[in-house]
């Protein structure tokens, strides 16, 4: 195989590449040079990215150590005549920073679900006679009956909130989340 | 300094199988030898480069589909995620190594 043709590189100084000082190779003016600083630099910075995604599997590991969210026990949250069919009352479970409606769509059923919309976390508000619950910030829509996802960009179902009724009142037991 | 060596091919090729010794290849410049050096430690990065994306990539895949798992409540899949990310750093580390290798004089 031939020799490739020798190619001079020029340098301010006149010698060779490995022999300039650390801040001139790290810029240099040749391209074959620069190609290659370039590409080094940007795999070093890909394996930082690479760091990063271990850093936030460790954090939603850690969040499962923790235990957040789960039940906190039965609360009782709303009396059965306060609400009318066709209505829906705000409660908070299981925190009391974790806002959930409660809607009563007909004379003995009561459905509960999380007030964050799966996508991110709005508000949801009930549509009762259309049988949806409607998230205003992108137009998301979720089925009133199961809580899954019927239009918009949320792709998981609300968090539904297990209910029981006993002795003229409404009690909230646990929250049940899904994936689908 | 090591004389070049004759091509023992070039000789075997020759009509009659005798052929006068080839002529000594030209002396490679330093510059042109660095210069093919360099030509090569680019692709090689590159390569490396390709590899650590398609990699990355995987773990944002992995990341946000454990999001989505953990957000529905399915914590079953995070441990494994976690191992599952972390070998494809260390993999990466591997590789980030072979690039410090590759600088050094």
């Amino acid at each position: 195989m031939a020799d490739p043709t020798p190619i001079r590189v020029h340098t301010p100084n006149g010698r060779p590449s490995d022999a300039q000082p650390k801040w001139r190779q790290d810029f240099p003016i040749d391209t074959q040079q620069d190609n290659f600083v370039a590409r080094r630099d940007f795999t070093k910075f890909m394996v930082l990215i690479s760091a990063s995604f271990v850093a936030g599997q460790g954090w939603i590991a850690l969040k499962t150590l923790r235990g957040e969210g789960g039940n906190a026990g039965p609360k009782a949250i709303a009396r059965v005549d306060e609400i009318a069919v066709g209505q829906a009352a705000l409660f908070f479970y299981p925190g009391e920073h974790d806002s959930c409606l409660l809607v009563r769509a007909g004379e003995r059923e009561f459905l509960a679900y999380s007030n964050k919309c799966s996508h991110l976390s709005c508000p949801v508000t009930p549509d009762v006679p259309s049988g949806c619950l409607r998230c205003p910030c992108h137009h998301g829509s979720f089925d009133l009956a199961t809580g899954r996802p019927l239009a918009g960009p949320p792709r998981r179902p609300l968090s539904r909130i297990v209910l029981e009724v006993r002795d003229g009142k409404v009690y909230a037991t646990g929250v049940e989340e899904r994936t689908a | 300094m090591t004389p070049p060596r004759p091509n023992p091919s070039a000789s075997a090729n020759a009509p009659g199988g005798v052929s006068a010794p080839s002529p000594p290849s030209p002396p490679r410049s330093g510059i042109a030898r660095s210069r093919l050096a360099e030509q090569n430690r680019t692709a090689i990065v590159t390569g490396i480069l390709c590899i650590v994306l398609i990699i990355a990539l995987m773990q944002l895949w992995l990341l946000t589909a454990t999001m989505n798992a953990f957000l529905g409540g399915d914590h079953a899949v995070v441990w494994p995620a976690l191992g599952a990310s972390i070998v494809c750093l260390l993999l990466n580390l591997g590789l980030l190594r072979y690039l410090y290798l590759l600088e050094r004089p």
